[in-house]
């Protein structure tokens, strides 16, 4: 298919199964902001408003990770319970075009919890071009490593109920244990390695970093390698294992 | 060249189970072709495998030559399908669901606003077209699928099951759509297991069980695979030696079926009336090629 084909695809799949349904359901979008918000709200409390941007900048990226995850079970849906995957894989449209669609249309799930982290994150920290576009390549690398994540997780699910525990667990495991809410130096320093293992690490010390939060002297250069490998080898993954043809 | 010629065709799904033992039948242009079996016959297997959505383990299929294993991206051109018990997503119209199936499959915009809007049409769902699915009967949910598939205009077009739950009314509306398509030069190929269905729809049929054809031809040559004209369905648990002197027996739930001839059938419905037993008589039909072929248990009834 040709390349303006697949690109008119794509935004078509966005529009249908992200703009669409938000529309027409606008509250599921409070889902995804309903937690990062509470978190802010409770650390702003105890911790005070210095500790708060820190968890302006983790909220964005909770958000993401919440409205990026869910592609697992939309694409499941689709998939088992609609069976409309069945047609688009019966038909001409690229894997990596519905992929995509669906991707970039469950970011409209999260779209006011971005917008109103981003605008929180502007009002609290001294944000620039550059330091904008550092913060929307950290946002995007994590959406396109937890929706990969999701797509793949989706092929795999023989039934619903399969996932229903995934999409907590990965939003628990990627957004609120790591230090995404908090700086790394809370952890002690033995186990900060382990952050690294969630990819998200890299993304929210990114952020905090653009926004100028102290964080103990962790390597911007560092973080953006280690969040685009990250990314690659997600999507690598995924595009690998991911089934579209069952076998 | 059949538009589907499948050759020894095999599945083994990772659990051990054979859903398809060696699958050998050719689908003709122009014509409906139906796949009739009970649950579990492999139906699905098959038009899985010729729709490219499921890999074979064995044997070799091809639509309009091109093999469905090596070459998925052209057989995915030349067709479309719908899946068994599938249905729309509630919170979108079914003009949403065309619009956006067609251009997913490469239309342009302004072509495929007009083939969304002629299909619907076409398939008499213009006035629900703004509705969102959630709000549809599920008759008219089946129809949504059917018509995002209808609009494509595809060379082959697979249907599992286009009518399962579907109202008379729904049914025999799905039944018109079909024979339309196939008007306009289209192939259709169709699963069922409603008898009735594949014998009013299909050109030509074949009967499936545990993994394995055990009939195909046009619905008279299946019908003449019983030697008979005739069945005489009597109410009875008795399963008596007077039957068997008319015919062959089957039985067929809290029924026999006795398949005779012309006069067979007549003193047979004689024979009954003055036994006083519950009796009726018919032409033989596809059901019966199947619960003779296939066989039925003395507590079910085919659909």
């Amino acid at each position: 298919m040709p390349i303006r084909s697949q690109l008119r695809a794509i935004a078509t799949l966005a529009w249908f199964d992200g703009i669409l349904p938000n529309l027409r359901s606008p509250f599921n979008t409070v889902n995804f902001v309903i937690s990062p918000l509470t978190i802010l709200f409770f650390i702003y409390l105890f911790a005070g408003p210095g500790e708060a941007k820190f968890a302006i900048a983790g909220g964005l990226i909770a958000v993401i990770v919440g409205s990026s995850i869910v592609l697992e079970t939309e694409a499941a849906f689709i998939r088992l319970v609609t069976k409309l995957q069945d047609m688009f894989v019966a038909s001409p449209t690229p894997q990596a075009s519905y992929v995509l669609g669906l991707a970039i249309g469950q970011v409209f799930n999260g779209l006011p919890g971005i917008v109103l982290f981003s605008v929180l994150l502007a009002m609290n920290a001294n944000i620039g071009a550059v330091q904008g576009l550092l913060i929307g390549l950290a946002a995007a690398l994590t959406w396109a490593s937890v929706s990969a994540l999701g797509f793949m997780i989706s092929t795999f699910a023989r039934d619903m109920r399969d996932l229903w525990v995934y999409s907590p667990l990965i939003t628990v495991l990627l957004a609120f244990l790591p230090p995404v809410f908090y700086p790394i130096t809370v952890i002690p320093e033995a186990f900060r390695p382990l952050a690294y293992l969630a990819p998200t690490t890299y993304s929210a010390q990114i952020i905090q970093q653009a926004a100028g939060l102290p964080t103990g002297g962790t390597n911007l250069a560092i973080d953006v390698a280690g969040a685009v490998l990250y990314t690659f080898g997600l999507v690598g993954i995924a595009t690998a294992l991911s089934r579209w043809r069952q076998k | 060249m059949g538009v589907v010629e499948a050759r020894e065709l095999k599945k083994v799904y990772a659990s051990g189970t054979q859903a398809l033992d060696g699958v050998s039948l050719d689908v003709d242009r122009g014509a409906v072709f139906g796949l009739l079996g009970p649950n579990g016959a492999g139906k699905t297997t098959f038009v899985k495998i010729v729709a490219t959505q499921l890999l074979p383990t064995a044997g070799k299929a091809t639509v309009l030559g091109y093999d469905v294993v090596r070459n998925p991206r052209e057989v995915r051109e030349r067709i479309a399908a719908v899946p068994q018990e599938g249905r729309p997503l509630s919170l979108q119209t079914p003009y949403e669901h065309l619009l956006t199936y067609l251009v997913a499959r490469g239309e342009d915009l302004a072509n495929a606003r007009r083939r969304a809007k002629d299909a619907l049409s076409q398939l008499h769902l213009d006035k629900y077209r703004d509705i969102i699915c959630a709000n549809l009967s599920g008759g008219l949910r089946q129809r949504v699928l059917v018509a995002m598939a209808m609009s494509t205009d595809a060379d082959l077009l697979i249907l599992d099951e286009p009518t399962i739950g579907l109202d008379p009314v729904a049914r025999v509306e799905v039944w018109n759509l079909v024979r339309d398509y196939v008007s306009r030069g289209r192939t259709i190929l169709l699963t069922t297991h409603y008898m009735d269905e594949a014998e009013a729809l299909s050109d030509r049929l074949a009967i499936m069980n545990k993994g394995r054809l055990i009939a195909t031809g046009t619905p008279a040559e299946i019908r003449g695979r019983l030697r008979a004209t005739h069945v005489v369905i009597v109410k009875t648990a008795n399963d008596s030696e007077e039957f068997h002197a008319y015919g062959r027996v089957l039985r067929a739930g809290a029924s026999l079926r006795i398949l005779t001839d012309r006069d067979g059938a007549s003193a047979l419905t004689s024979w009954c009336v003055s036994k006083n037993l519950e009796v009726s008589v018919r032409q033989v039909s596809v059901e019966d090629v199947f619960i003779s072929e296939v066989g039925i248990g003395a507590d079910s009834e085919p659909a």
